[in-house]
């Protein structure tokens, strides 16, 4: 039986067989399957946004709604289900509108940094020679200087704002795709089938597009989607700082530095406000475990010796 | 012999390091005008109304070649422009700040060590058990946890419910009475100082204050060791070396030590790198939300101050400090690992 | 039991509980290993040899287990059941009573330790206190020409603790002091007595320049040296029985030929015994005395050397015979393939690939009986004899 299956997905081609085999991997992890759940859950929560936090009319929805001027947060109450942050922002509202900044600035960032990468790497990896060592050498500048650290600067050149942050993690995070694409077109580079297409006359780009890329993309896009995660942590963290989204935003990460004064309560009761920050970390905690146990259950299914048992 | 010029050669690549690094950080600063790159050395009114002045002084408005040498010169002198946001020059902030910082860092990374290792030994010694779960567990939990948020609720926790580990670096009491009574500082470090002045009392608040950054930076930055590390041992408990050790008669934890544990330890310092990085920018987050006067803080209020020569200060330190980091790495790896060809 | 066995193994029985199912790897294996001899074990790859080896010793890899069984090793407390006895006893057994030598050259070896300090361990483990008592002797001999009271002072600690570590050769503490730089000299001088017999046992391995070997590391020797190392390793404190896992299978058939006259030398001068395992027939006939032959988990077939070839009752010890290619013979392999142990067939394992298969071999499994003097076989229908 699953022979003749099997025999039917073989003539769609190699990269549709690996892209098969690993679902079914996926589907065998209960790790994995959690992952998924949550991403897809919180996937959910991002389209029906509209929907479960009603924007005000003529506001940018991304805005919180303000319910006051105090800078004292409120607890939960009737209007606002999880309470507001300092200067009467609704938590509840931020939090859900936050899910859609979080995928924005995740796959936004893993585009640009893909792109940028794969088209740098295969470069590097298929002409070789000068232009490789040129282009291994400026990666090699970038990964000198600290991720975050860099990326600060670059917020700092740029201005803030959460478009510039995503900016930054781009020209930040380009290097680590290049220089993987590099090191898998040098591989595939080498291996029979391109001779044998040069053989009978494919040219260059022809060669570079039909069977370079497909081959090489395969593991750079799974090592994107590992990343997933972290790029959103780094957004969070940088929009804590203060060079993100601005205050009001609906942005976890700004929503947690709106809560900086407050972490000690008041007088008597040190955890009054705790709804300003453990709602909003929460988010960011699941939303990034559930990237990182997808991701990890795609590092096992890519290790060779475990893929094929 | 042959380690010994390894090292030499290693240490030579440091300065090309270094450049490549100093060209980074220039291309950000010719996206400015000269007039905003003046801005960076001014120390008072009377200079920002003589801008003109400065960009002549510091050769901003020439081509950039030469630009770039005066730049390195400077730079190699010992200025580093001007901080508005600490307002002191940037030199004098890195050098007023630094000791703080490496104080933090000098608690937090053994920490981070012992617990990351020692528990990703057991994890794999003990695989499938009730420890495993708790390490896997951990260690996926601990990498997706933001580190402000952990920060926060940390302090909240210890701080706010329990009145312990206040936050800053020593209590007010404490710091006036140092003006006071000629305390000396020898490395900046108080912990360290207190011990050398006699005065146990200062090393002990010092300690106080250190103690949660240091855990909050150790719980983060132990995930990564810890997975490593079990993942490691598993791969090496199945090599059969370690069955011929316990063939010849070598008690379990014995051959886990002398030679499980140490071939273990070498795809660790491959990560050592990612460690260091992921350290530093704990760094930066712990110190702000800790109102920690050290470098992590000073590097936040600048790039929220907009304090260009501030921010690109620290990044020529902070990779500075990298680079040696690495080099130390590299040093360490071919010193353990008899098989690499250096 | 007779009294020349030294190792006997009854209904050994192993499984692995892996993530895909239970792996039903030896089933109710017998065999027993006399004074002197060298047992051969052939079979396929897969058939279990190895389990069974490193079962014997009790070191079964994970996820397996010894589920029944027993395995008696003659020791100086006479026949003791392995079986019965705690990781402490094992720990005294291994190594001293029965040893192991791998496959693979140099897997044995750890990659970042020496020769000389691998070897050493193997010493030191079972000899301590001898080399304890050697270093006394030192240290005692120079205190009788010492006259300076500061030297005579410190050999005068060195003596005690030497003696404490005779008394107590485990002992954490003392290991513990002699890290302290003034101490290290005793450890240097237990090691100083260590390496003659290091570079003794290089010699007889055939090394002419041991003094250069004992510094070296495990990846700067050839696969031939490196298998001669783990040799001495394994035979460094002289036990009784060596099991030989497929030791020359990896090296060049010229390299293969000193290994095995090596063993054989060392066999005789030394009168252990082997168990010799293999899936070569041509070193069974060249080093064996007896010989098993496994199938699947199973021992099918257990007779002297001569009498294997000569008179082989099992099926599948025919058909393997049949196989070995000869010139001038058309090529002839067994059909089929070795069956997945999670799911064995029943009864007899090698039924679905036997010609003789009876419906009784499909639904009992066979019991190793002795059918002719001292040649067992595990078949329903003893083919010839």
């Amino acid at each position: 039986m699953a022979e003749e299956s099997s025999s039917r997905w073989k003539s769609l081609g190699p990269l549709i067989m690996e892209i098969k085999f690993t679902f079914k991997r996926i589907r065998q992890s209960p790790l994995s399957i959690i992952g998924m759940s949550i991403i897809f859950f919180y996937a959910v929560i991002a389209i029906l946004a509209p929907v479960l936090a009603p924007p005000q009319p003529g506001r940018d929805p991304y805005i919180m709604p303000c319910y006051g001027v105090s800078p004292m947060p409120s607890p939960p109450s009737e209007k606002a289900i999880w309470g507001t942050t300092e200067g009467q922002y609704d938590i509840y509202y931020g939090c859900i509108w936050g899910v859609r900044t979080a995928f924005r600035t995740g796959i936004l960032t893993t585009i640009g940094t893909l792109i940028i990468g794969i088209i740098i790497g295969s470069i590097a990896g298929y002409y070789g020679g000068k232009i490789d060592e040129i282009i291994m050498r400026i990666t090699d500048m970038f990964y000198a200087i600290p991720t975050i650290v860099l990326a600060m600067a670059i917020v700092v050149l740029l201005g803030v704002g959460l478009d510039n942050v995503i900016k930054a993690m781009i020209i930040v995070g380009w290097p680590t795709y290049a220089r993987l694409m590099r090191a898998e077109v040098m591989r595939i580079k080498n291996e029979d089938y391109i001779e044998a297409a040069r053989a009978i006359g494919c040219s260059n780009l022809r060669i570079i597009a039909k069977h370079v890329l497909p081959n090489a993309i395969y593991p750079v896009i799974i090592m994107a989607s590992m990343n997933i995660g972290n790029v959103v942590l780094a957004a969070s963290a940088l929009s804590f700082l203060g060079l993100g989204s601005p205050a009001g935003y609906a942005d976890w990460g700004a929503m947690i530095s709106l809560s900086r004064n407050w972490i000690l309560g008041l007088p008597g009761n040190p955890l009054a406000f705790w709804y300003t920050y453990t709602i909003p970390g929460l988010f960011i905690f699941t939303f990034v475990l559930g990237w990182n146990l997808l991701g990890d259950a795609f590092r096992d299914m890519l290790d060779p010796l475990v893929r094929r048992r | 012999m042959r380690l010994r010029a390894y090292i030499v050669r290693r240490l030579f690549m440091l300065p090309v390091i270094m450049f490549g690094v100093s060209l980074i950080i220039f291309a950000i600063m010719q996206c400015f005008t000269p007039a905003q790159r003046a801005v960076a050395y001014v120390q008072s009114r009377e200079e920002m109304l003589n801008i003109n002045e400065i960009i002549k002084r510091y050769h901003l408005d020439e081509p950039p070649i030469i630009q770039y040498l005066y730049w390195i010169n400077s730079i190699l002198h010992g200025n580093l422009g001007y901080s508005i946001s600490a307002n002191m020059p940037v030199s004098q902030a890195l050098m007023t700040y630094f000791p703080a910082t490496l104080e933090l860092v000098f608690l937090a990374i053994p920490l981070t060590l012992i617990l990351g290792i020692t528990f990703g030994i057991l994890a794999a010694v003990y695989r499938d058990s009730l420890i495993d779960h708790i390490v896997r567990f951990f260690s996926i939990s601990a990498w997706s946890l933001p580190t402000f948020w952990s920060a926060i609720v940390l302090l909240a926790f210890f701080y706010g419910v329990l009145g312990m580990f206040p936050p800053g670096r020593l209590s007010p009491q404490i710091f006036l009475s140092l003006s006071i009574s000629g305390f000396k500082k020898y490395t900046g470090m108080y912990i360290i100082d207190g011990i050398l002045n006699g005065r146990l009392d200062v090393s002990l608040d010092a300690l106080n204050h250190v103690i949660l950054p240091s855990l909050n930076l150790a719980i983060l930055s132990s995930a990564l060791p810890m997975r490593i590390m079990r993942s490691s041992m598993l791969e090496v408990l199945g090599k059969e070396y370690i069955t011929a050790a316990r063939a010849k008669g070598l008690s379990k934890w014995m051959v886990i030590w002398k030679h499980a544990v140490k071939n273990a330890f070498i795809p660790m310092i491959t990560v050592a790198g990612i460690m260091i990085a992921n350290l530093i920018t704990g760094v930066v987050i712990t110190e702000t939300v800790f109102d920690y006067p050290g470098l992590g803080r000073f590097a936040a209020g600048a790039a929220t101050s907009l304090d260009m020569a501030g921010i690109l200060g620290f990044a020529l330190f902070a990779s500075t400090v990298y680079a040696v980091m690495n080099l130390i790495v590299d040093i360490l790896y071919a010193l353990i690992d008899p098989r690499i060809k250096y | 039991m007779e009294n020349d066995i030294v190792l006997k193994v009854e209904d050994l029985k192993v499984r692995f509980y892996t993530y895909e199912g239970i792996v039903k790897a030896i089933e109710k294996v017998s065999l027993f290993l006399k004074e002197g001899e060298i047992l051969g074990v052939v079979g396929e790859t897969g058939c279990g040899k190895s389990v069974t080896a490193l079962s014997v010793m009790r070191l079964t890899p994970h996820p397996g287990r010894i589920e029944d069984g027993k395995i008696y090793l003659k020791t100086d407390d006479g026949m003791v059941n392995l079986m019965e006895k705690d990781e402490k006893y094992l720990e005294k057994i291994r190594g001293r009573y029965i040893s192991i030598i791998f496959q693979e050259p140099g897997a044995a070896l750890d990659p970042l330790y020496k020769i000389g300090e691998q070897i050493s361990e193997a010493l030191l483990i079972h000899r301590k206190v001898k080399y304890y008592k050697d270093a006394l002797r030192i240290v005692e001999n120079k205190l009788k020409d010492e006259k300076g009271s500061l030297r005579k002072y410190f050999l005068n600690i060195e003596k005690k603790i030497l003696n404490e570590l005779i008394k107590n050769p485990n002992s954490l503490f003392i290991s513990i002091i002699l890290k302290l730089p003034l101490l290290k000299r005793i450890k240097k001088l237990v090691e100083e007595e260590v390496k003659k017999d290091v570079m003794v046992l290089l010699k007889s391995m055939g090394f002419p320049d041991p003094e250069r070997i004992i510094n070296m590391y495990p990846h700067e020797l050839s696969g031939g040296m490196k298998q001669r190392v783990v040799i001495a390793m394994a035979l460094a404190c002289n036990p009784k029985i060596m099991i030989a896992d497929e030791p020359t299978t990896n090296l060049d058939v010229t390299i293969q030929a000193q290994i095995l006259k090596l063993i054989k030398e060392l066999q005789k001068r030394l009168l252990s015994s082997i168990i010799y395992i293999t899936h070569d027939f041509g070193v069974v006939a060249e080093v064996c005395d007896r010989v098993a032959v496994m199938y699947a988990g199973n021992i099918c077939e257990l007779a002297d050397v001569h009498e294997i070839f000569k008179n082989p009752l099992h099926p599948y010890t025919r058909a393997l015979l049949e196989s070995i290619p000869r010139p001038g013979k058309p090529f002839k392999s067994i059909p089929g393939v070795i069956p997945n142990l999670i799911n064995p067939p029943s009864g007899c394992r090698f039924h679905p690939r036997c010609a003789y298969a009876t419906e009784k071999c499909r639904r009992e499994v066979p019991e190793l009986i002795e059918v002719k003097k001292n040649h067992y076989v595990a078949c329903h229908n003893v083919v010839g004899g």
